[in-house]
């Protein structure tokens, strides 16, 4: 940090020395402008993050020297404009544009502020079902004195050890968030009965006396636990832009382009990761941000009579400097210290990619990308204000991808490719009347790319039995963006007379998408505005615009699951055992029986859910009244309206934003301005909650 | 269905003030209110579901509760005042104090994220 304020320091002064040579040399420059230097301090109680957010000085307690200058110099050939503003050594900013001869323009700017950046603390995430000791005293009566409790009897495996408790219940009121058995069942003689194992790793099957036959349900263990590794670590973000350009003329007509901009992000921020398949043990740490940005452009632009060719080429890489956190993800099964945990005891083993065994991970991966650019332009200016521009995008993206615990990937970068053609005539008919007719055909392709995600048991028949090796290997990864777009536009601008303009244009677009099950996506929009003045003193202009969006990006399978059978948004196990829906309970599954979240849930889930809209409303209306040259008043009105009305959900949202403002001058020495905006926003849906236990 | 409404209130209020040919002073007044709230969420039991871990143990109506996490209100207040001396045509000093209170009424997920900054400059200048 100390050696970048000295490499900023030694720029600035480079900076501010480059024009003065120009300006010697125009005899005619007249400049003017200031130098201001002083001491800033900040004092800030209790949390920063939000008080001092986006901190252009200093961005937490301090105290320091700042300076500011400011420069505007114009000679007959020759201008200069430079404004800088340097607090700290994470704070500063300054614009550079020089213009020399006509023929140069050199343009130059720097920006660096500190963000700093939220911290989830994770203390709102702790659920879980409690051991079943605290069910074992209810049931045994001491929780409530003096009773006798429910009778009992050990459980025994076929040496005679005992391993656990039956009790038989009248009925499973005790049965709460507090009192959890390991497993709950109904004998053949219809009694219920409950049943805690003297140790994690026992099950029913190990019962070698049961006092009937049982049919046993297991009781999920389900707990949620959030843990912030570093709870008084600040997460912030320095944020530093540097840009160049230059326009060289080095003919008449033809003019060069080069321009650079690197692009910083440097400092800490929270790294939240997820164990699962024991409790879902959510733990928060802090990882590293360095990353680069770097974009280099080189371009030129030529006039040849009425054609006027315009090209760029950019290169842009993305770079991530540092390490990816690391973290140690739970024994499976383990919610219990007690879990007798061994590569051996794989209950879970053929349903996850890694857990403990795997040993410190990466995760929260950022990956580092490169693009290409070239983008040409052509205008044609005809007679009769007629003007036809043409262009041409060729864009490739290269995202890079690697191998990592649980994934194996076909190829190290993906690649997206994109082509644009574009057109468009602005042409004036008539003196009142100006069309603007244009159409843009792009497409967007993405090289094929599959990943495998083999368990870490694919040969163990543990909770499901063994896995298909068909449901992990080779996954073909579908682009949501591949497709070809059309789009055709119309505008037109009428003047209906001297101080009425109307506006109206029309839009269509269509998305042809690669990946079929995500739809087609139509879109048709509308505009229409009117701007006019009443007299002297009032303006006033509206507004109005509508979008039809016919099968906006969607997830077909986004929730709300229904049983093939029953046709009930739940899986009803009565119906699977008993084959009628009696309201009678029937004792569910054993770990290894039960269905699966996948096959069973997500793949029959049957809502087509998307966050986009089908229908926009947007209204704009303002007026500004000024009755004299030292009071304005403007009052606005922004209204938006979005629907979706799909096949299985709808929603809709309204949003609404008056404001009104005022400008007063009572004297030539006081200026007052007054400004007041509401935004309402309310937004109705469903709500889908998933429901299962385990 | 469920509704998730939010109202933001935002007033703004600024004074330049040339009180004398050497003196000038400026000040500013922000305020805003912002509010977000989930209801009517109201999640059952379904008809016919009997199975004593899922009605005694996972209370879907309990569920409901999860409304009130999503309750957010935050205000915000910025006060400042500055003002510029000219000593001569060229020479100047400028001072600034300013003041920002950000009250977070519904902490969750963040914390506690209530503060106060106070700032303060002195500086000489010079007009060319």
């Amino acid at each position: 940090m100390h050696n970048d304020w000295k490499w900023l320091l030694a720029l600035s002064v480079v900076i501010l020395m480059a024009p003065l040579p120009l300006l010697a040399a125009d005899a005619t420059a007249q400049s003017t402008g200031s130098i201001e230097v002083g001491g800033a301090i900040i004092d800030i109680k209790d949390d920063p993050t939000r008080v001092n957010k986006y901190s252009t000085s200093l961005p937490d307690d301090d105290s320091g020297v700042y300076g500011k200058i400011n420069l505007d110099a114009a000679g007959e050939s020759t201008s200069v404009r430079l404004d800088g503003e340097f607090h700290d050594q994470d704070s500063s900013t300054y614009q550079l544009d020089i213009n020399a001869a006509n023929r140069l323009r050199f343009r130059s700017s720097h920006d660096k502020f500190n963000v700093w950046l939220n911290h989830d603390r994770l203390d709102y995430l702790n659920a879980g079902i409690p051991s079943g000791g605290k069910a074992a005293a209810t049931l045994d009566g001491l929780i409530a004195a003096g009773t006798a409790g429910y009778a009992a009897q050990p459980a025994q495996n076929g040496d005679g050890a005992t391993v656990g408790k039956i009790w038989s219940v009248p009925d499973f009121n005790w049965l709460d968030p507090n009192n959890v058995t390991g497993y709950i069942g109904q004998g053949a003689s219809g009694q219920l009965y409950a049943f805690n194992p003297a140790l994690p790793y026992y099950n029913t099957a190990t019962i070698a006396n049961p006092p009937e036959a049982i049919k046993w349900q297991q009781v999920g263990r389900a707990s949620l636990y959030g843990e912030d590794f570093v709870p008084n670590r600040d997460f912030f973000m320095t944020r530093e832009e540097f840009k160049n350009s230059f326009d060289i003329q080095v003919t008449p007509n033809v003019t060069l382009h080069f321009g650079h901009r690197l692009e910083k992000r440097e400092g800490i921020d929270q790294s939240i990761a997820m164990s699962k398949c024991t409790s879902c043990h959510i733990t928060g740490q802090s990882k590293r941000i360095d990353e680069e940005t770097e974009d280099l452009r080189l371009g030129a632009t030529g006039k040849f009579g009425l054609l006027t060719v315009d090209y760029e080429y950019l290169n842009r890489e993305f770079r991530n400097r540092t390490s990816d956190p690391l973290r140690v993800f739970d024994p499976a099964l383990a919610p219990n210290p007690r879990t007798q945990y061994t590569t051996g005891n794989a209950t879970f083993d053929n349903r996850l990619l890694y857990d403990y065994e795997a040993g410190a991970i990466p995760y929260d991966v950022t990956p580092e990308s490169d693009k290409q650019s070239h983008v040409l332009k052509a205008r044609l200016d005809l007679s009769n204000n007629t003007v036809l521009t043409g262009s041409y995008v060729n864009a490739e993206v290269e995202s890079n991808k690697a191998d990592s615990v649980g994934m194996t990937v076909n190829k190290s970068q993906i690649t997206t490719q994109y082509d644009g053609y574009g057109l468009r005539l602005t042409v004036r008919p008539v003196q009142r009347l100006a069309l603007n007719l244009r159409g843009k055909v792009e497409e967007v392709d993405t090289s094929d790319f599959s990943y495998s995600l083999p368990p870490m048991g694919t040969g163990s028949a543990s909770l499901g039995g063994v896995p298909d090796p068909a449901y992990y290997t080779d996954l073909e990864r579908h682009a949501s963006n591949d497709g070809d777009k059309l789009t055709l536009g119309i505008d037109g601008l009428y003047r209906l007379g001297r101080k009425t303009t109307l506006r109206a244009g029309y839009e269509y677009e269509k998305f042809d998408r690669d990946y079929e099950e995500l739809g087609e996506t139509e879109t048709q929009t509308v505009k229409l505005s009117l701007k006019t003045r009443f007299g002297k003193t009032v303006s006033a202009r509206a507004a109005y615009s509508y979008q039809e969006i016919d099968e906006p990006l969607h997830n077909p399978h986004g929730a709300m699951y229904v049983d093939p059978v029953t046709g009930l948004p739940y899986y009803d196990k009565d119906q699977q055992t008993s084959g009628v829906i009696d309201g009678v309970w029937q004792p569910g599954f054993l770990i290894g029986s039960g269905p699966s979240y996948g096959t069973d849930f997500y793949d029959l889930r049957t809502a087509d859910l998307s966050n986009l809209p089908e229908s926009i409303h947007e209204v704009k209306l303002s007026s500004t009244w000024s009755p004299s040259a030292s009071f304005a008043a403007t009052v606005a009105l922004r209204g938006r309206f979005e629907e979706n009305d799909l096949t299985s959900s709808d929603w809709q949202q309204e949003s609404y934003s008056p404001s009104v403002s005022f400008w007063y001058a009572p004297t030539d020495k006081l200026n007052l301005t007054f400004l007041y905006n509401y935004l309402g926003q309310r937004a109705e849906s469903k709500f889908c909650q998933g429901w299962y236990d385990g | 269905m469920t509704d998730y409404q939010t109202d933001v209130h935002t007033l703004s209020l600024n004074a330049d003030y040339q009180a004398t040919e050497q003196f000038g002073l400026n000040a500013g007044l922000m305020f805003s209110d912002a509010k977000a709230e989930w209801s009517g969420l109201s999640l059952q039991t379904p008809a016919n579901v009997n199975d004593p871990v899922l009605t005694n143990i996972y209370s879907l109506e309990a569920t409901n509760v999860i409304t009130s996490y999503s309750e957010l209100h935050y205000r915000q207040l910025e006060a400042s005042l500055g003002g510029t001396y000219q000593f001569t045509p060229a020479l100047y000093v400028a001072a600034s104090v300013g003041y920002v209170m950000f009250d977070d009424r519904s902490p969750y997920v963040y914390g506690d994220q209530d503060g106060d900054a106070y700032r303060g400059s002195l500086g000489l200048g010079y007009r060319f």
